[in-house]
């Protein structure tokens, strides 16, 4: 066991896992965070808690995170290279892990110029993968990124955190070709789960998946496809047209503008998906993107049958 | 080369408020090439100030003046006598050239009229690009003669990150993905199996980061 | 407004100056305070030309080129346009009216035109008034 966290005991258990997220609120609204996190209580096996996404500045990912855990969640902590250096990101690791959080999902995360502070100074002292590799060292090798052991003194006995590690993928970036070596770079530097971008476009997606189960890299790590409920047609255009790295087919745009209730659709449609992903191989679980709409969760979760959630086995 | 751009000429008219005898002093060097703050551009400046003050119903003197380079000490010295009788020195020059001047004069107020920008070169008559950060670690043997720290808005050394989009980075689509560029180049070398392997975590104490930085030839010194 | 602008027509010597030669000969003739600046091409005018000719206390300054895609020397008017197109920006900035400024599309056959050209010119020059550089300290 790596971490120990919920999540992978239900990986190591062959149980298809069912991720969500919750997005910590633009003010200091703990109430909300409480609020997202009881809607989500018992229809995720953990919950991402995103980190300044689209470089909009929120509450953090770990402040919020052990919000989520007290009100019984397994919060999966996010945490990007653009807004922190190396100390920073290290000393968060063990804030987190003293915490009780025990999973982090590590992203290169949006360009500030996204987001409502464009005029801000860039780190990225790491990359992603330079970020899991970090991270497993310090779990593994119990030691920081400089070489020291992780420990008070000479004398002390190493404490090091030990995260159960997790990175994006995006199937539908370019070059196509190259995704499938920067996925298994990604797993060389010691991530155990991959969680990808939302797919729509499930062509393209199985094409990737073929690549990536012939270079056997589904076995190393575990997969969770990513899903995402859209409330209108005019979100799938949006996405289309201004988020990079998005395949969307028309026909689902159209699929949104005829129907008469298009929540009810864009929830059927995410559903329908996450059936899909089961039949994929190589798929360990999905991951629910219901972004600023997590009321929408235990809809898409029960009627694609992934309720009630499973138990970790007793040891 | 150092690429600069000019201010906006009512940011400058702003800066010279209440001075009496203006002198402009042009760098023959990078600022020309880059047509920012060569002769022809001092001129068009100082003209742009006299008439502007002459608007404003301002009296005051406005001169030219150019030399070689701003970054060397002998050649901004010889600007002695020049100088002498101004209350105002405008330094067309880049970051570099103002700091020079003001170093070798510092009872003379000098203000920059350009903004450095960036180190690169023309991608076409007009237009600059930027391709190079001085990070002091250079590494481009190992991405195919393309600069990822300066070329890849991240930064990253493992790149693309999942914003790559048709070649083109996600902040703006028109800037190159600098990361595609490297794979692109990489497969025309015939080495695509390098970036397999994760580049290991920059050490940016040599850039900027760690420093003001000084670079010495011991051979050299005197 | 009661008073005679100063105006520098800068022209290209393949197309408007030939034309304001022939405009001149004639009985009318066309405004006697244009005075007229010859260039081998629209494209040899540079920008310090026009801030000098303001500086040296013109009201108005017109540039005659050759019409698009007629230029002997290929690019020169559109090189000429671009200035002119600078040059606009930058006395905005400097609070001297624009429209100060103006460019005009002429062949050398063209005399009548040029006559037009620089007689409404001229009455724009004259509506805006004295340019504001002469203005008192």
């Amino acid at each position: 066991m790596k971490a120990g966290s919920r999540l992978e005991k239900l990986l190591n258990q062959g149980e298809f896992v069912a991720t969500a997220e919750l997005g910590p609120p633009k003010s200091a609204d703990i109430q909300l965070i409480k609020k997202k996190a009881s809607i989500l209580r018992g229809f995720a096996d953990a919950v991402n808690i995103t980190d300044n996404q689209t470089a909009i500045v929120r509450v953090s990912s770990i402040a919020a995170g052990k919000i989520a855990l007290d009100e019984g969640l397994e919060p999966i902590i996010q945490m990007t290279c653009r807004d922190r250096n190396r100390l920073a990101m290290q000393a968060d690791v063990l804030g987190a892990y003293v915490l009780g959080l025990r999973n982090l999902l590590c992203l290169s995360g949006d360009h500030q110029s996204f987001g409502n502070h464009p005029q801000s100074k860039n780190v990225y002292d790491l990359d992603s993968i330079q970020l899991v590799q970090m991270c497993k060292n310090m779990r593994d090798e119990k030691v920081f990124q400089c070489g020291e052991e992780i420990r008070n003194t000479k004398k002390s006995d190493i404490i090091e955190p030990r995260m159960f590690l997790g990175v994006a993928s995006n199937p539908f970036g370019d070059p196509f070709e190259f995704r499938v070596v920067r996925l298994a770079k990604k797993i060389k530097a010691g991530a155990d789960f991959v969680q990808t971008q939302c797919i729509f476009d499930l062509p393209k997606f199985k094409t990737f998946m073929q690549m990536v189960t012939d270079q056997g890299l589904h076995e190393k790590v575990s997969i969770l496809a990513g899903v995402m409920p859209v409330k209108s047609s005019k979100v799938l255009q949006y996405m289309k047209n201004n988020v990079a790295g998005m395949s969307i087919p028309d026909d689902l745009i159209r699929r949104m503008e005829g129907a008469q209730d298009a929540k009810a659709e864009g929830a059927k449609i995410c559903v329908e998906m996450i059936h899909k992903m089961r039949e994929i191989p190589g798929i360990k679980g999905v991951h629910i993107m219901a972004v600023e709409w997590e009321e929408i969760v235990p809809t898409i979760v029960k009627d694609a049958g992934l309720w009630p959630r499973p138990e970790v086995a007793a040891e | 080369m150092i690429v600069a751009e000019q201010k906006d000429i009512t940011e400058i008219v702003k800066m010279i408020e209440g001075c009496q005898n203006i002198l402009v002093i042009g760098c023959d060097t990078c600022v020309t090439v880059c047509l920012a703050g060569g002769a022809k551009e001092v001129a068009i400046l100082a003209s742009g100030l006299r008439l502007a003050l002459k608007v404003q119903g301002k009296e005051a003197e406005v001169h030219e003046t150019s030399i070689e380079r701003q970054c060397e000490k002998e050649f901004v010295d010889a600007l002695k006598s020049a100088v002498k009788g101004h209350d105002l020195l405008i330094s067309t020059g880049c970051g570099i050239g103002v700091q020079t001047i003001a170093e070798q004069f510092p009872s003379l107020p000098v203000i920059p009229a350009l903004n450095t920008k960036l180190l690169g070169l023309p991608e076409k008559q007009g237009v600059w690009v930027e391709r190079c950060q001085a990070c002091g670690q250079c590494i481009l043997d190992k991405t195919g003669g393309v600069c990822p720290i300066s070329r890849c808005s991240k930064s990253l050394l493992n790149g693309p990150c999942g914003g790559s989009q048709n070649g083109k980075c996600e902040i703006n689509k028109d800037i190159d993905c600098g990361w595609h560029l490297i794979y692109e180049r990489l497969k025309a070398l015939n080495r695509l199996e390098s970036l397999a392997e994760i580049m290991p975590v920059k050490n940016w104490s040599t850039s900027r980061d760690g420093g003001p930085r000084k670079v010495i030839r011991e051979d050299m010194c005197l | 407004m009661d008073f005679t602008p100063a105006i520098v027509a800068f022209c290209c010597e393949n197309s408007a100056y030939r034309a304001a030669d022939i405009a001149g000969a004639q009985q009318e003739g066309y405004p006697s305070n244009i005075r007229i600046c010859r260039l081998p091409c629209s494209g040899k005018l540079e920008i310090i030309h026009i801030l000098k000719a303001f500086e040296e206390g013109a009201d108005g300054v017109f540039v005659f080129a050759c019409h698009p895609d007629s230029c002997k020397f290929l690019l020169g008017n559109v090189r000429a346009g671009k200035r002119i197109d600078h040059t606009s920006t930058l006395l905005e900035k400097i609070g001297i009216e624009k429209e100060r400024l103006r460019f005009f599309f002429l062949s050398e056959l063209e005399w009548t035109a040029f006559v037009e050209m620089v007689r409404l010119g001229n009455e724009s020059i004259r509506n805006l008034g004295p340019s504001p550089v002469k203005k008192e300290p």
